[in-house]
């Protein structure tokens, strides 16, 4: 699947305070299998370019379009800052929401449900409720569940950021695992440059408010990855080159 | 040691001052200790001597009372009045209530209309409606089946309408993002997420019932606890009187040990 996201702005207005501007003409292709990153400052609007691309929230001009979109299933799965999983499903009955909406039979959502719970890791808990999960776990039953419906792109706005750094990157090669699969594209929102440059094939770096591409970096890093890699010259003269290009940001 | 320390002790005090402190066994005996203790306390009063029977007779013969009422029948009647009564009003109170609570909270056009209604009339004491019911639907069973649903109609509207507002809309997000429609995210999402808050809704209608349900039971009824009670006070029958109240403390006890029950069966997830 193609995603197009074409010249979108987004405007927020409540009638009461000025207007705020927190998108202006944002362009992007995400081509299939392919993984892009996109950084920039706190607010320029990153959060703001999921929610439209999930059809969460309406931009105020341009639009979205998903070329060669599989039929019968949701284009995009979403998983939020805050992870957002149901307190009172288990893990399973998190994971399994989506192919209830999809009205997967259960015998079938079953099946899908397991080997879901097993591919990222959580066999065993299953019958757990998110609030006996570690941090790590429930970040790995809120993957789980927006890829249950095997959306062709799936959007994460910066998932790994209440981790402790161990995890963190241990998630990291996991989630580069995933997406050696082959199976879906990704866009991915972090805070993190060296994550940003980890897991991308192309980091787009965002001005601040109104966020606009201020640049895109294609990261020439065959795969699979690991974390070796951050010891690496390539990888690190492209952090610093989206670091300096961040800063520039600022002034 | 640290732990010889005043300081250290003192903290250690505060620690357990905690709210959420978990509670032990032992704690649980004095609740025995303290329950037991008057009722010893009432029986040994009762037979001093100290209290004419008439004003305080002792437990035990309010307890033999209670006996040969049971013998006689006379108390399955009124018993099974009144829990007929309580339980209808409840669950009729307790449906209207949240699926109106439900849809104030979920739609603006019938919040806008519906709440300045519930703000208008739910200062009303519900006891002054039962005239007016019994107006309109008789002396029979239905008048004092409505009063009673009124009063947990209110709490269970008001509680389920905020639990439905306060819903994480992160939640209706994610929903959204898995491919949930409006009705399906109603019944999906924001009736559990709001379970809790319905329940804390309920247990106040479980409390409104019974005041009301003795209330009206003493104004115009010919069997039920409230009835029973008033009557035995105009005859001065004070070990009847006093096995009414005995009879109403465990018909809340029993009603607050049924919610907990079924709100743990419902909410297993809440920590």
């Amino acid at each position: 699947m193609l995603t197009r996201i074409e010249h979108i702005s987004k405007t927020y207005t409540n009638g009461k305070t000025q207007p705020l501007q927190a998108l202006l003409e944002i362009s992007l292709e995400i081509g299939p299998n392919e993984f892009v990153c996109m950084v920039g400052p706190s607010g320029c609007g990153k959060s703001t370019i999921l929610s439209i691309v999930a059809g969460l929230l309406e931009p105020s001009s341009g639009y979205v379009t998903f070329q060669d979109a599989p039929q019968g299933k949701p284009p995009t799965g979403l998983v939020f800052q805050d992870l957002a999983l149901f307190p009172w499903r288990t893990v399973e009955g998190n994971v399994g929401y989506g192919l209830e909406e999809l009205g997967v039979p259960p015998k079938e959502r079953k099946r899908r449900i397991r080997d879901l719970v097993c591919m990222v890791g959580l066999e065993g808990f299953q019958d757990r409720f998110p609030h006996e999960l570690s941090g790590g776990m429930r970040q790995r039953a809120a993957l789980a569940r927006a890829l249950a419906p095997e959306p062709a792109l799936l959007l994460m706005d910066e998932p790994l950021s209440s981790l402790d750094a161990q995890t963190r990157q241990e998630m990291q090669t996991e989630l580069s695992r995933l997406f050696e699969r082959g199976e879906r594209s990704f866009l991915y929102v972090t805070h993190d440059v060296g994550e940003a440059v980890f897991l991308g094939d192309r980091v787009v770096v965002l001005s601040p408010r109104p966020g606009r591409v201020m640049e895109v970096l294609r990261v020439e890093i065959p795969r699979p990855r690991s974390q070796s890699l951050r010891r690496e010259v390539a990888f690190n003269s492209l952090v610093s080159q989206v670091e300096a290009l961040l800063r520039g940001g600022f002034e | 040691m640290s732990s010889d320390q005043p300081h250290a002790k003192a903290l250690r005090a505060r620690v357990r001052m905690a709210p959420l402190a978990p509670r032990g066994g032992w704690e649980g005996l004095l609740g025995l200790v303290s329950v037991g203790g008057v009722l010893v306390v009432w029986e040994l009063v009762g037979r001093s001597g100290l209290v004419a029977p008439l004003f305080l007779p002792p437990l035990s013969m309010v307890l033999k009372e209670g006996f040969l009422m049971a013998n006689s029948g006379e108390l399955w009647a009124h018993l099974g009045a009144s829990l007929w009564r309580i339980l209808w009003g409840f669950l009729l109170g307790a449906a209207v209530g949240m699926f109106l609570g439900l849809a104030m909270g979920i739609s603006r056009v019938v919040d806008g209309l519906g709440h300045p209604l519930v703000g208008a009339s739910y200062p009303i004491p519900k006891i002054a409606l039962l005239p007016l019911f019994i107006l309109w639907l008789g002396l029979g069973e239905s008048s004092k089946v409505a009063v009673i649903g009124l009063g947990v109609f209110f709490p269970v509207l008001v509680n389920t309408r905020a639990g439905v507002r306060d819903v994480n809309p992160l939640l209706v997000q994610a929903a959204i993002s898995l491919g949930s429609t409006r009705a399906r995210i109603a019944r999906k999402v924001l009736l559990p997420a709001s379970l809790p808050t319905i329940f804390a809704g309920l247990k106040l209608g479980a409390g409104a019932a019974l005041l009301l349900l003795v209330t009206a039971e003493m104004i115009a009824a010919d069997k039920g606890i409230g009835f029973m009670i008033l009557s035995a006070a105009n005859l001065m029958q004070t070990s009847r009187l006093l096995f009414g109240l005995l009879l109403l403390a465990g018909l809340g006890l029993v009603s607050n040990w049924i919610l907990a029950a079924v709100e743990r069966r419902l909410i297993p997830w809440k920590p």
